[in-house]
């Protein structure tokens, strides 16, 4: 025991209850990642935490609920090839045509795909995604680009609509666990980026936050 | 655990559930099943785990997929409703938390807590997103605390604990001083932090971080005597 345990400790509960933020909350996961004898001591709160979720009351789901899931989850069943022999002996000609056309599309995408791939591998990553920021209302917003690479980084592009008083912005993981983006200040053209120490798969939500009044921006990396 | 109302599955000693073809990683450690024509409606007495529901939620087998919603939806659908109080946008939050889950199976680690607390957790924090994204109105702490101390729940939905030990722990909230009670279900329940509830309550920030571990230490030490 030495004093980060004693810091560690002290905030514990609320470790585990999940509300400790910044600085305070990078110290401890730090602290914890090096010490079993705390990272315990915080699980024994997170059992705690799990016992009085499970004491919310249960409540029947409305009608419909487990339909409406299932289908927007899962994919609808295929109808059946009723007619694969005719479509085995379609004719040769209609195939190559339908081949040559098949090319000509899609060739530029193989150019850019193939152009996409020696970027990353210029640049030593492995993935670069686009994901649309909203209003609250449903509006477009702006644009976060996510980098999965060495380092992990975003970047995030706000449109002049959307640009006044934003002041803070906070990933939200697929845990739950929110991780503030201290770098976070949008320049004049409405643009801010920078590194993430997290796994850009593991990211849910992205919220840039106003100030009161305001809407906050959100992307989500889900969809 | 939970009864599953008109699905039936082929188990064995090994096979544990019918899975469909695999799209997505299912947890590790799951057994599979080859399936059979004629094969899959035998009925049998056991319970899927929730790990096996889970597995083959998370590839699509639209029967599997059916048990783990029904077995978990109101669970989902109550802990929403309490936190954002309005069943539309409760709802909302419980089909968001199955997409989530569907989507983000692969991520689920056995070792660090059950599937229901897993969903659970989820779900309480996509419910405090949308409280805070749709600004919807404070809920007094007090009905929350009231109505997390009635035992309501169906019979075999609550799991981990034993019933009378889940009553232990209803009787050590009840019996927190109020203002313990109040800061444990803003951060537990509401997801508000030490400062938030300082500002709200215009207490200083060190009275309410020492609530919140006080009435934690209470609880954990319930909990544990419990066991």
């Amino acid at each position: 025991m030495d004093a980060r345990c004693d810091q560690t400790r002290e905030i514990a509960a609320e470790l585990a209850l999940g509300i400790v933020e910044g600085e305070e909350r990078g110290r401890a996961l730090k602290h914890l990642a090096e010490c079993p004898e705390c990272r315990t001591e915080v699980e024994r709160y997170a059992d705690l935490v799990d016992e009085l979720l499970l004491l919310a009351p249960h409540r029947e789901a409305p009608v419909g609920f487990e339909s409406r899931v299932l289908n927007e989850l899962l994919p609808a069943p295929k109808p059946k090839r009723r007619r694969r022999l005719q479509l085995v002996l379609a004719p040769v000609a209609a195939a190559a045509a339908a081949a040559a056309i098949v090319l000509t599309i899609v060739a530029p995408d193989l150019r850019d795909a193939s152009h996409y791939h020696q970027t990353l591998q210029e640049a030593n990553g492995k993935e670069f995604e686009a994901y649309s920021l909203h209003t609250e209302a449903g509006s477009l917003a702006g644009t976060t680009f996510s980098y999965e690479g060495a380092p992990n980084w975003l970047l995030i592009t706000v449109d002049p609509a959307h640009r006044a008083d934003l002041r803070t912005a906070e990933l939200v993981m697929d845990d739950g666990s929110q991780v503030p983006l201290r770098w976070f200040h949008l320049d004049p053209s409405g643009s801010s980026g920078g590194g993430i120490g997290v796994d850009p798969h593991h990211i849910s939500v992205l919220r840039l936050l106003p100030g009161a009044g305001d809407e906050p921006l959100v992307a989500r990396f889900a969809d | 655990m939970n009864a599953l109302h008109g699905v039936s599955f082929t188990f064995s000693a090994s096979c544990v559930t019918p899975l469909a073809r695999t799209t997505r990683s299912a947890t590790p450690g799951i057994a599979r099943c080859p399936i059979q024509d004629g094969a899959i409606d035998v009925v049998t007495d056991v319970d899927p785990s929730d790990e096996s529901l889970l597995a083959g939620f998370a590839t699509g087998d639209p029967r599997t997929a059916a048990a783990f919603v029904r077995r978990f939806q109101g669970r989902v659908f109550g802990l929403a409703l309490t936190i954002v109080r309005q069943p539309a946008i409760a709802e909302e939050v419980a089909q968001e938390t199955f997409t989530r889950v569907y989507r983000h199976a692969g991520n689920y680690d056995a070792r660090k807590g059950r599937v229901s607390t897993w969903l659970l957790s989820i779900a309480r924090n996509l419910a405090i997103d949308h409280t805070r994204m749709k600004r919807l109105d404070p809920v007094d702490p007090e009905v929350i605390a009231a109505e997390i101390s009635i035992e309501n729940q169906v019979p075999g939905a609550e799991e981990g604990m034993q019933p009378d030990e889940r009553d232990d722990l209803r009787s050590a909230i009840t019996d927190l001083p109020d203002d313990q009670r109040r800061a444990l279900v803003l951060t537990a329940y509401m997801g508000r932090t030490a400062k938030e509830i300082s500002d709200l309550d215009d207490v200083p920030l060190g009275t309410v971080k020492t609530r919140i571990r006080t009435a934690m230490l209470k609880l954990r030490s319930e909990l544990e005597v419990a066991e």
